[in-house]
């Protein structure tokens, strides 16, 4: 199996102030395509500095960082911003939606980067809310939608364009066990019958274990805590 | 335009704040309408302005004897003297205020341009009561030819005693484009001889016609000179200088640009605020589309777009008011006078585009260059 992401001696710092607080020391992780990672560690430990290294959103200091075989650390900002729009789509813990805009309009944006047409777009709207069981919702706005519809929308935002890889940061986080489950077991969905590749940053060992592969961020090194066959 | 609904989704986020904003800008606009359209008038003056007239009136104050006519019309390089004088008053309610302008039979010559046939002018030769009204008064009034009407006007008595002018209209004749609230014209001679005797044979201005309008202002200043230390010393001034408000002391013209540029400044400042705030309130959301793909350029994108929509609408709207409220104006003050009233022409909507687009520019650079300068992991983590 090929691999989606590959880290390779990766270091970060970051700067607060005059200080400077290592965060990523030489780190090195390889994720083959298709697999559902997630990854633990306590809070300052580096989990979403990863999640953005390989988003594209940040830049290490040294190493390589390749994912879906792009060399990131070689991109600009704007070839970093097209690449997104096509290979990543991104969950976020307080879902991010725009609260002015329905459902369906929240799906929609990542479309209207493309050259699609409108009905293109409002056809993979559909089924992209359809996927995460939401059809009958599209016109409603986040403000009148629970928690967990919201994180659906979130999820159903980051399928629309079909990217390959999802990267999820806390995505149950702020959800209780119940909905915080149907969001895990649609994730697993997505892997196993869309064949996504995703990076889970979470906190709770339950959402962990609906991962196929379990990592966990230690004082800036990766520890393997559990691989489930698949 | 697949844009839009996201625009117009982050204008309407807060519609109150929306609303008034757009009601702001209106306001702000219908002034830089008034004002800037006020200059399209003048500038309408000077271009409709010609050279090879002069008015001539006391230079202090009052009326001239028309015996002088004879004498301006021995200067070099006059052709021609007609005189004209003004009855200003008004019909039935003295909220009603009219003026009419009373016009010897030389006018037609010294004034060709006016919209009005030789037939026209030998109506109210004829009719000494008799009076040209432009289809802008006539439809004010709803007056039609025939009709008769008395016009009070306690300023110009009458030799009988009275004040009130019997008028019965001759003849409704075309607007002229720069008599912005339309015109009434009467027979000087009627007005002349129904004067208390003290007044009779004397007028308001003469207006002269000069062979060679490249001698106008000599000439102007030659009969000035004429006059100078006669009973009644005049003042001459060419036509092209009296329809040039930039010549009455003031330049008008140029306040009404500072009061257009003022109540820019002020839309600027009031968008601006609005905008940064705006920007402020969402920044995780803006972090949000980067993250999904959206540029750099397209983001400034959205923020432009969502200045520009209240500035260009509230201008639409705003310029839209202030050629409605041109149009109300004339209804209140008197025609004739000279009085102008803002024009509402194409340029004057283009400028307020033009300076709605420089709004909402410059009210959106600063929030959008933050935005090209935003950190998105941090403003992702809410730091």
């Amino acid at each position: 199996m090929s691999a989606a992401i590959s880290l390779r001696n990766v270091v970060k710092t970051y700067r607060r102030g005059k200080e400077s607080v290592p965060v990523l020391h030489e780190l090195s992780l390889e994720i083959p395509a298709g697999q559902f990672v997630s990854l633990m560690g306590p809070s300052g430990s580096g989990k979403t500095t990863i999640l953005n290294l390989v988003g594209g959103l940040d830049h290490a200091d040294s190493g390589e960082v390749i994912v879906g075989g792009e060399h990131l650390e070689t991109l600009s900002g704007g070839q970093l911003t097209k690449w997104r729009a096509g290979h990543v789509g991104f969950i976020f813990h307080f879902y991010n939606l725009m609260p002015m805009l329905s459902a369906a309009g929240n799906v929609e944006l990542p479309l209207l980067l493309t050259h699609l047409s409108k009905a293109e777009r409002l056809r993979r709207v559909e089924i992209a809310l359809e996927i995460v069981g939401l059809k009958d919702r599209a016109s409603h706005k986040p403000g009148e939608m629970s928690g967990g519809q919201q994180q659906r929308v979130g999820i159903a935002r980051a399928i629309v364009a079909d990217p390959p890889l999802l990267l999820c940061d806390e995505p149950t986080g702020d959800l209780d066990r119940t909905t915080a489950d149907e969001i895990l077991s649609l994730l697993q969905q997505l892997n196993r019958m869309h064949k996504k590749t995703i990076l889970m940053v979470t906190h709770d060992p339950k959402a962990a274990d609906h991962a196929s592969r379990q990592l966990e961020m230690d004082k800036g090194q990766l520890i393997e805590r559990a691989m489930v066959p698949a | 335009m697949k844009y839009v609904p996201l625009v117009w989704a982050a204008v309407m986020r807060k519609p109150t704040r929306a609303i008034l904003t757009l009601l702001s800008v209106m306001l702000a606009f219908t002034l830089f309408g008034l004002t800037i359209g006020m200059n399209a008038t003048f500038d309408k003056l000077k271009e409709e302005a010609r050279d090879d007239r002069i008015f001539v009136f006391a230079r202090f104050s009052g009326l001239v004897p028309i015996a002088l006519a004879p004498q301006i019309e021995s200067v070099p390089g006059v052709e021609m003297v007609a005189s004209s004088s003004g009855i200003g008053g008004y019909i039935q309610d003295p909220k009603n205020r009219v003026f009419v302008q009373m016009m010897d039979e030389k006018v037609a010559k010294v004034n060709p341009e006016y919209p009005i046939t030789p037939a026209q002018w030998q109506m109210i030769r004829d009719n000494r009561r008799g009076m040209l009204v432009s289809k802008m008064q006539a439809d004010r009034w709803h007056l039609k030819a025939g009709d008769t009407f008395v016009i009070a006007s306690p300023m110009v008595k009458k030799i009988d005693g009275t004040a009130s002018w019997t008028f019965q209209v001759a003849a409704i004749t075309p607007d002229i484009s720069y008599m912005t609230q339309g015109y009434m014209f009467g027979n000087f001679d009627y007005m002349d001889k129904s004067r208390t005797l003290s007044d009779q044979s004397k007028t308001g201005q003469f207006r002269v016609l000069v062979r060679d309008s490249s001698k106008t202002a000599e000439i102007a200043q030659q009969i000035e000179n004429k006059f100078a230390n006669s009973p009644t010393p005049l003042q001459s001034l060419t036509e092209k200088v009296a329809f040039d408000v930039s010549n009455t002391g003031m330049d008008i013209a140029a306040v009404d640009r500072d009061i257009a540029l003022a109540g820019m400044f002020m839309v600027l400042f009031l968008t601006a605020n609005g905008i940064a705030q705006a920007v402020r309130e969402r920044i995780a959301e803006f972090a949000t589309l980067k993250t999904i793909g959206f540029s750099d350029n397209g983001v400034i994108a959205l923020v432009f777009a969502e200045a520009a929509i209240p500035c260009l609408l509230g201008a639409a709207l705003g310029v839209g008011l202030a050629a409605v409220l041109a149009n109300a104006i004339p209804r209140f003050l008197p025609p004739g006078q000279g009085l102008p009233i803002p024009t509402m022409t194409v340029m004057v909507l283009v400028w307020a585009v033009i300076a709605a687009a420089l709004i909402a520019f410059a009210s959106s650079a600063l929030p959008a260059l933050r935005l090209k300068r935003m950190d998105i992991a941090t403003a992702l983590s809410g730091r």
